[in-house]
């Protein structure tokens, strides 16, 4: 998938129905950093807990960045659940980075802009 | 700054974690993995989060003072390593946006470790202020 992320395009439905669809894959895939499991393991979380925070239409989804590149953050406020991961770049395919649970993710991800919402919670 | 004493524990763990596992087993590897970004942003928002609640809610959080301080000791510890194995990437994340050097975790670079003058004493840490020109 394409994302050109520093173009004024709104995130249109479909356009976030195309990240979705990414985000999913990765997850039935299993593209997960390599120690991935063993942060799991260590912050006593669950795949389970995981594909919950994808799915729901509570999560904010937005974009933040590092100096190695974009991230794309998924939130539950209700849960706390935190979901890092990083897009196609050059030759390095997507991947889940890592997962944690965080007060505010929001305030997490502006803290490392540009930071973008792509889609704010659906009640 | 208002929080639950749930979310003063999600973060106190981040912190706490993030140092004593995740950190560690990071910088023990001979490559540098694309991850150690993540965890390395998570723990200075950790720390970042701590900071602020210390600061609006001393008594809530005095009784967890001493196991922050413990940690940030850890964290100076690790410094070298930090510095050395993230690179540029390091000071980054303060080039990203404002960080007040009062938030030292953003500037292990320009911290001066003084040794102790007594054999069993315990080194100073030291970030010197910077004057306008």
């Amino acid at each position: 998938m394409f994302i050109d992320w520093d173009s004024s395009q709104e995130w249109s439905e479909r356009y976030q129905q195309l990240l979705l669809n990414a985000l999913n894959h990765d997850f039935r895939e299993r593209n997960f950093s390599r120690d991935f499991y063993d942060k799991l393991r260590l912050r006593n979380l669950t795949l389970a807990q995981l594909r919950s925070t994808l799915s729901h239409s509570e999560s904010y989804i937005a974009r933040y960045s590092y100096d190695d590149g974009n991230r794309v953050g998924i939130w539950n406020p209700k849960s706390y659940l935190f979901i890092a991961w990083k897009p196609r770049f050059q030759q390095s395919p997507s991947r889940f980075m890592t997962a944690f649970k965080k007060a505010n993710g929001i305030d997490y991800m502006q803290s490392f802009p540009p930071f973008r919402e792509i889609r704010g919670p659906k009640p | 700054m208002s929080f639950s004493s749930e979310e003063f524990q999600i973060e106190l763990e981040n912190y706490q974690i993030g140092i004593e596992n995740i950190l560690p087993a990071y910088l023990a590897e001979s490559y540098t993995d694309q991850a150690l970004a993540d965890e390395m942003a998570l723990v200075l928002h950790s720390r970042d989060w701590l900071e602020a609640s210390l600061a609006s809610a001393p008594r809530n959080a005095q009784q967890f003072l001493w196991t922050i301080e413990q940690l940030d000791h850890h964290f100076l510890m690790l410094k070298e390593t930090i510095i050395k194995k993230l690179g540029a990437l390091y000071p980054s994340f303060r080039q990203q946006m404002l960080r007040p050097r009062s938030h030292w975790w953003y500037y292990l670079d320009e911290i001066i470790v003084q040794p102790s003058s007594s054999p069993n004493g315990t080194s100073t840490f030291l970030l010197p202020l910077t004057l306008p020109a």
